[in-house]
């Protein structure tokens, strides 16, 4: 096809298009809906009289609140890729959410007798708790998706990265407020481990999960 | 002839009223925007070929149309552009790369590094070697030494046209010699 049919075919079917929003308003619409989710979820798989023990705990409170600050940077940051010639140094922001989260669990290493929490670290697994993370992870994943491909994504790997963070960081938080009772060896091997993982193997399969442009689009 | 910040500003202004849905602002955007794109295409990517520089062109403008929600009015309409331009010129040299390690013309292909007399036409076994074990380098490692040892670009163009930095490719090209050497070296009949 010549270019300049190209041009003439494509101005003939240009329809309106809404324009994005920020990704700091696109990040709060995503957090809604999983904040509702979340809320069930907890509702739903809590232990009758857990949900009080937990919030009453200061460190979880914190600990809590670094993950979702991270989760809604790191949505913030997946939207603000898709936006051709996003400044880079916004992906750095949900990383240092993480760091923030990631050192506030070590230092309740420290607090619980650093030797001891150790020797859970080595010696304890918990896969179910990694499942559930994933688990609990899909819907806000999903929603992440549907909502990224409005847009661009150019840097599919990056822009995977910050979603599965996003995610998987969302995840956690409700896997932790129903298991309130794990030691911080455990929540840094298998709640901060699983989210790095999961991010990790988003960033992989990016290109495949958020191929672009797709045909319909064009 | 309108400087190059209001004519920036012209062209956000026609992307705006494509937005809404003007067919003819937006072919007026295109008309002005492509014998641009084509320049910075041939200027970036030349080494592929007068047929590919017009199919990038037109990738671009696809592109455009496919991202254009993603244009906030409020920002300058080029650097916008820029970024798709860029990235689709990536996606091409990508794409090239890899056809072109997966098509190696072994004449066209060796090197011109100090292994060439060993891995030359003179010895076609040693270029098959040479063929296959570039292919099985990591891919960053590929693309680093077909763009810039068979290809023979400039540290610089092999950046722009991967986003990598030049010291990364520096660092991938020194890798990919010495994983080469290490493959050929266990070969040698």
């Amino acid at each position: 096809m010549r270019t300049d049919a190209l041009i003439a075919s494509l101005a003939q079917g240009v329809q309106p298009v809404e324009t994005l929003s920020r990704p700091w308003v696109r990040a709060a619409r995503w957090a809604g809906p999983v904040a509702a989710y979340v809320g069930l979820f907890i509702l739903g798989s809590a232990p009758a009289g857990t949900l009080t023990l937990s919030f009453g705990d200061r460190r979880l409170v914190l600990e809590q609140a670094a993950a979702l600050l991270t989760a809604v940077t790191a949505a913030a940051a997946a939207f603000a890729t898709v936006v051709p010639g996003y400044r880079r140094g916004i992906v750095a922001v949900p990383v240092l959410c993480l760091v923030a989260w990631a050192s506030l669990v070590a230092a309740g290493i420290a607090d619980e007798g650093g030797g001891g929490s150790l020797g859970t670290l080595c010696g304890e697994t918990d896969w179910m708790c990694a499942v559930t993370i994933l688990g609990a992870a899909l819907m806000p994943a999903v929603a992440l998706r549907v909502a990224i491909m409005r847009g661009a994504p150019l840097t599919p790997s990056t822009t995977a990265m910050c979603a599965g963070l996003a995610a998987a960081a969302a995840g956690s938080f409700a896997v932790s407020a129903v298991r309130p009772v794990e030691s911080s060896a455990v929540v840094l091997i298998w709640h901060c481990g699983t989210v790095l993982m999961l991010a990790g193997a988003a960033a992989g399969a990016g290109r495949y999960l958020l191929r672009w442009p797709r045909a319909s689009k064009v | 002839m309108a400087d190059p910040e209001s004519r920036d500003a012209r062209l956000g202004c026609l992307m705006a009223a494509a937005q809404g849905g003007d067919a003819e602002a937006y072919r007026e955007l295109l008309e002005a925007i492509t014998p641009r794109v084509r320049r910075w295409v041939r200027r970036r990517g030349g080494f592929l070929g007068d047929g590919s520089v017009e199919d990038i062109v037109q990738d671009v403008l696809l592109s455009l149309h496919a991202a254009r929600a993603t244009y906030d009015p409020a920002r300058p309409f080029v650097p916008w552009l820029m970024a798709i331009v860029r990235n689709r010129l990536a996606d091409h040299a990508r794409t090239y790369a890899r056809r072109g390690s997966r098509e190696l013309s072994l004449e066209e292909r060796v090197t011109s590094e100090g292994a060439e007399a060993k891995f030359s036409q003179a010895d076609p076994w040693m270029a098959g070697a040479l063929a296959r074990a570039i292919l099985v380098l990591p891919e960053g490692q590929r693309q680093a030494i077909t763009l810039l040892k068979l290809q023979e670009l400039s540290l610089k163009e092999a950046s722009v046209l991967t986003g990598h930095s030049v010291g990364a490719l520096k660092l991938s090209t020194h890798r990919a010699i010495a994983a080469l050497r290490r493959a050929l070296g266990g070969s040698s009949r």
